[in-house]
């Protein structure tokens, strides 16, 4: 009896988990460039805005990554990885303290005009395709719960939230993270649906038929959130994208003006 | 006492501490083994998704060495199958630069499983992820088993030992019944067995009775023969003497005539004395006239005179009743014969007197003594029946000289 209970013990009890070490980090190196990056659908106006800046200001070296989401961007931005966070806030979100704020765009559900469906669909038929457990002759393309359009389509159409999880839940619906993945899918696709901004829509010219969802396309802000210490070049770039000329292009582009 | 209560000491001792641990094996043991296999099985697909997600996150760590953990986007698609229903998993990943870069999933009490991966860009580690997964439903799980053993456990353990405790009971029970039947059967037997053994004891009174009437009636007839021999023969045969005697004095004392009656004389000489003889031989006479010491002492000292041995006499002078005087005097007649004719003694002691509550002859011999396996012939034989008709026992033994000797013992009266 006096070795069967420490080796019920020793039954009962879990191991503890083999936690493997990290290396010690090493010291951050000074960088020449201004790292930006974000949600994608701001990486891509901030991209052409960081074309046009840098073809005005040379050695301005600015680099915009492909999207992180806003979350890891702002992560990123406060452990030093970052000089600039790209985020998109959308109905019912607070932008952080700091941010500055540099367009707005409107969500809606595009459709490539392969499908052959307008005329046909409405944002009711839609919704309702959404919430279909069969797909149909639709294939949705979705982006991700973390997507701050597909957040603003929810809080517009709540009904949505929920086949928007369960749809990535049972992975009936093609899931894709890469904004230029989704635009190639959207062109190539028959019958492919997926949230989309007008600004994005009019900054890549894609052809799509597109519905609005709801009353009223939700608003999604697009806006900066600089590094304390951010340098010179980024705060220069920011003052001309905000300023009379950058915005002229940012509406050029496509996209709104800042919200207040 | 019963088996059922001698068998409870040690159904104690032993049967009790099995059971008791045969009951904790399968109260405890076996709780604890599934918790423990199921918090494994847990633990392995923590590890085996731990592993899948740090392998991914090695790819993106190899394209975005700078940005890969904070790429919410990248590493969200990774991980979404795991952190959703039902799988519900918390994924977190460290770097070497800041810990919980990433963190998806569920928090609260999912994470009770966890395991670790590296994940490896090139030569360099670039990271780890950890899963967790819940354990809630095992715990659940166990909780229920740990309530359905403990019954099953309490159950098998009185089981073991109350079961045989109940199984000896009944063979106690039965047994029981088994020893009821089997008194009743004795008694029964008893009771035949003392009413035959009674029946045995009144025949063998009877026989007693009929062997000591036997003794009697052929002492009698053989009394009866002595006179009639005495009596009518011997008259006869001394009348005839008598008139021989007187035919002697009238034939001439020289011729044939005379030899004649002479060997006539004799002839009614030797018939006298066979008679007196044979009449001696059926029932002394001393035995009625003078008693059973006087008539062993006369008649020992005849036959040894007439045999050529040396006697020694040891007699009391207590008088046995008839009965047991005829049988004394006739197994001492046959031991004394049997001496003579077969012993090739040289000495014989004759002693008589009371032992036991009874009568004891012994007569001893200094001869060959008996050959080996061999009991004495039919005369000793019929001196054992006679002494056992009469209530007693007949011994033949070696004797202390290297002879026989014969014990014979009476009751002190034959009725």
């Amino acid at each position: 009896m006096r070795r069967l209970f420490p080796l019920l013990l020793l039954l009962a009890c879990e191991p503890p988990p083999d936690v493997p070490g990290l290396p010690p980090p090493r010291p951050p190196s000074a960088r020449a460039e201004v790292r930006l990056a974000g949600d994608a659908v701001v990486t891509g106006l901030v991209q052409r805005l960081a074309e046009e800046f840098t073809a005005r200001n040379p050695g301005a070296l600015l680099v915009v990554e492909a999207p992180l989401g806003g979350r890891g961007a702002l992560r990123a931005l406060q452990d030093g990885v970052l000089d600039a966070a790209l985020l998109a806030v959308g109905p019912g979100e607070t932008a952080p303290a700091g941010a500055i704020g540099l367009a707005s765009t409107r969500v809606v559900l595009a459709a490539g005009r392969a499908t052959g469906l307008r005329g046909r669909w409405s944002p009711l038929a839609l919704k309702a395709a959404l919430t279909t457990p069969e797909p149909g002759p639709l294939r949705f393309i979705l982006r991700g719960t973390d997507d701050p359009l597909q957040r603003a389509l929810v809080v517009a159409s709540p009904a949505l939230g929920p086949a928007f999880e369960r749809a990535q839940v049972e992975q009936r619906w093609l899931t894709l993270a890469d904004d230029a993945a989704v635009r190639d899918a959207l062109r190539a696709t028959p019958g492919a649906v997926v949230v989309a901004d007008t600004g994005s829509l009019a900054l890549h010219g894609l052809p799509v038929w597109s519905v609005v969802v709801g009353d009223a396309a939700p608003v999604v802000g697009l806006s900066l959130q600089l590094r304390p210490d951010a340098p010179d070049r980024l705060r220069a770039f920011v003052a001309w994208a905000t300023g009379p000329d950058g915005q002229a292009l940012v509406q050029e582009f496509g996209y709104g003006s800042p919200g207040p | 006492m019963t088996a059922a209560r001698a068998l409870a000491g040690p159904l104690l001792r032993r049967v009790a501490p099995l059971a008791v641990l045969a009951g904790l094996v399968v109260a405890v043991v076996l709780p604890a083994l599934y918790q423990r296999l199921s918090l494994d099985e847990r633990a392995a697909q923590a590890g085996l998704w731990a592993r899948q997600v740090a392998s991914r996150a090695a790819v993106l760590a190899s394209e975005r060495p700078q940005l890969w953990a904070y790429d919410r986007v990248h590493l969200g698609t990774v991980v979404r199958p795991l952190v959703s229903e039902p799988v519900f998993a918390r994924v977190r990943l460290d770097t070497p630069a800041a810990e919980r870069v990433f963190e998806a999933g569920p928090a609260g009490r999912v994470g009770e499983v966890s395991a670790w991966a590296v994940v490896q860009a090139g030569e360099q580690v670039a990271g780890r992820v950890e899963v967790r997964l819940p354990a809630a439903d095992i715990r659940n799980q166990v909780k229920l088993l740990w309530i359905s053993a403990g019954i099953a456990g309490l159950l098998l353990a009185a089981g073991l030992f109350f079961l045989p405790m109940a199984a000896v009971r009944r063979g106690d029970a039965r047994n029981d019944e088994l020893w009821a039947a089997l008194e009743e059967a004795n008694a029964h037997l008893e009771a035949r067995v003392e009413a035959r053994t009674a029946e045995l004891k009144h025949r063998e009174r009877q026989l007693s009775e009929l062997g000591a009437r036997l003794v009697a009636v052929q002492e009698e007839e053989r009394a009866r023969i002595s006179r009639d021999l005495h009596d009518d023969l011997g008259q006869s045969l001394t009348g005839l003497r008598l008139r021989l005697t007187t035919l002697e004095a009238l034939v001439p004392a020289e011729g044939p005539a005379r030899r004649h009656v002479e060997a006539a004389m004799g002839a009614v000489d030797a018939a006298v004395e066979q008679v007196r003889h044979l009449a001696h031989g059926l029932r002394p006479p001393a035995l009625d006239a003078l008693g059973l010491p006087a008539a062993l002492r006369a008649h020992a000292e005849r036959w040894a005179a007439s045999a050529g041995l040396a006697l020694t006499l040891d007699l009391a002078a207590d008088e046995p009743p008839p009965g047991p005087a005829e049988v004394l005097f006739r197994v001492a007649q046959e031991a004394l014969t049997n001496v003579a004719r077969h012993a090739q003694a040289t000495r014989v002691a004759v002693v008589f007197g009371r032992a036991d509550d009874g009568w004891r002859l012994v007569v001893e011999d200094d001869g060959r003594g008996l050959a080996p396996g061999r009991v004495g012939g039919l005369g000793l034989v019929g001196a054992r029946e006679r002494a056992e008709q009469a209530g007693g026992y007949l011994d033949v033994e070696p004797g202390a000289a290297g002879g026989v000797r014969l014990l014979l013992w009476l009751p002190e009266d034959l009725s």
